[in-house]
């Protein structure tokens, strides 16, 4: 029904997401403004950034970052809750290496939105452990 | 002799346990009391904190940090929603939704008994015009009937709707894996009350209400 069709609208987003959101953080750090909107947010490790300007010149600061995708989820949110407009959650998890040092785990979770046909990040939350 | 660009950008320090303001603390503490001394005893009782429409998923997996472990996340797997792992067909079979379903998946689970002292705890999305609150739960459990108790790390990403004075979950997302040693070291171990523990510890204290 509807919600196999939306399933399955969110699977491929998220596997795309995945792959270009830790590629940019990899590799082309400068361009990861454009996953993010005015009204964004972020959590790393209980720190918060709130709209464009902070949330990216937070993320261009962190160190240079090593991703391994251990584990990959998503489904689309009833009712269109977050804005007006189809929205997923996406969580990640996996470990992430930071310059020089040990790998950590991590646990990430994005809510995303379609802003016409690009999809945007509302929320991105991240905590590591070892 | 070198360049002035090798500059070491540092990592911010990590924080503890993530609130927008002492009400949704108060709030999503509340929630998870109740939910977890439900969830560890009678999951059943669980079908009133779920939405009709409610959609939820599971994802188990393994992580290299954990290769040690040696007790296997078998009892997960056949309802596992892991995408790096899992097929089209699978999936779809692997979304719950509506919630006699997911109250039936996870009592299906193998029992457990939650470690409240581990909880981090960070409210992701908070918006009062919709009433809409997400947020996310790390932590331990341990395996009360399985062969060896083994200890599980987990996240919990719960999307919320407000409902009469409390909330209803609209999504979640459950992640299960290994714990790594140093979360082993720390299972179940009542935190110290001193001022110099971990900054995570710490204020993991600011779940109880």
């Amino acid at each position: 029904q509807e919600i196999k069709a939306l399933s399955k609208a969110a699977d491929t987003a998220c596997e795309q997401f995945v792959k270009l959101y830790y590629e940019t953080m990899e590799k082309r750090r400068h361009m990861v403004s454009k996953f993010y909107m005015d009204s964004s947010t972020l959590l790393w490790n209980g720190n918060p950034a709130k709209g464009l300007t902070e949330v990216t010149s937070f993320l261009e600061n962190v160190p240079s970052t090593k991703y391994v995708i251990e584990g990959m989820d998503t489904h689309p949110m009833p009712g269109e809750p977050i804005v007006d407009q189809k929205s997923i959650l996406v969580t990640t998890s996996g470990t992430v290496q930071y310059e020089d040092s040990n790998s950590k785990g991590f646990f990430q979770n994005f809510i995303l939105t379609a802003q016409g046909t690009t999809w945007k990040i509302v929320s991105d939350s991240m905590r590591t452990f070892e | 002799i070198g360049f002035d660009l090798d500059v070491k950008s540092a990592l911010p320090s990590i924080k503890g346990n993530f609130f927008p303001n002492d009400n949704i603390r108060d709030l999503v503490c509340r929630f998870l009391d109740q939910y977890y001394s439900l969830y560890d005893t009678n999951r059943q009782a669980l079908l009133e904190a779920y939405h009709d429409q409610v959609i939820f998923s599971m994802c188990p997996f393994y992580s290299k940090l954990a290769s040690s472990y040696p007790h296997k996340l078998n009892d997960y797997f056949s309802d596992g929603r892991n995408m790096s792992r899992v097929d089209q067909q699978r999936r779809q079979k692997a979304l719950k939704v509506g919630r006699l379903s997911v109250v039936a998946l996870l009592d299906s689970m193998p029992a457990t008994q939650h470690d409240p002292s581990s909880y981090v705890v960070d409210v992701n999305y908070f918006n009062e015009a919709n009433g809409i609150l997400s947020f996310t739960v790390l932590g331990l459990f341990k395996e009360t009937v399985t062969k060896h108790n083994p200890i599980r790390s987990f996240s919990r990403t719960f999307v919320t709707q407000a409902q009469g004075s409390g909330i209803v979950i609209v999504n979640e997302e459950f992640m299960i894996t290994n714990p790594v040693s140093d979360q082993l070291k720390r299972a179940f171990q009542v935190p110290a009350p001193t001022p110099s523990s971990s900054p995570v510890t710490t204020s993991s204290a600011a779940l109880t209400p």
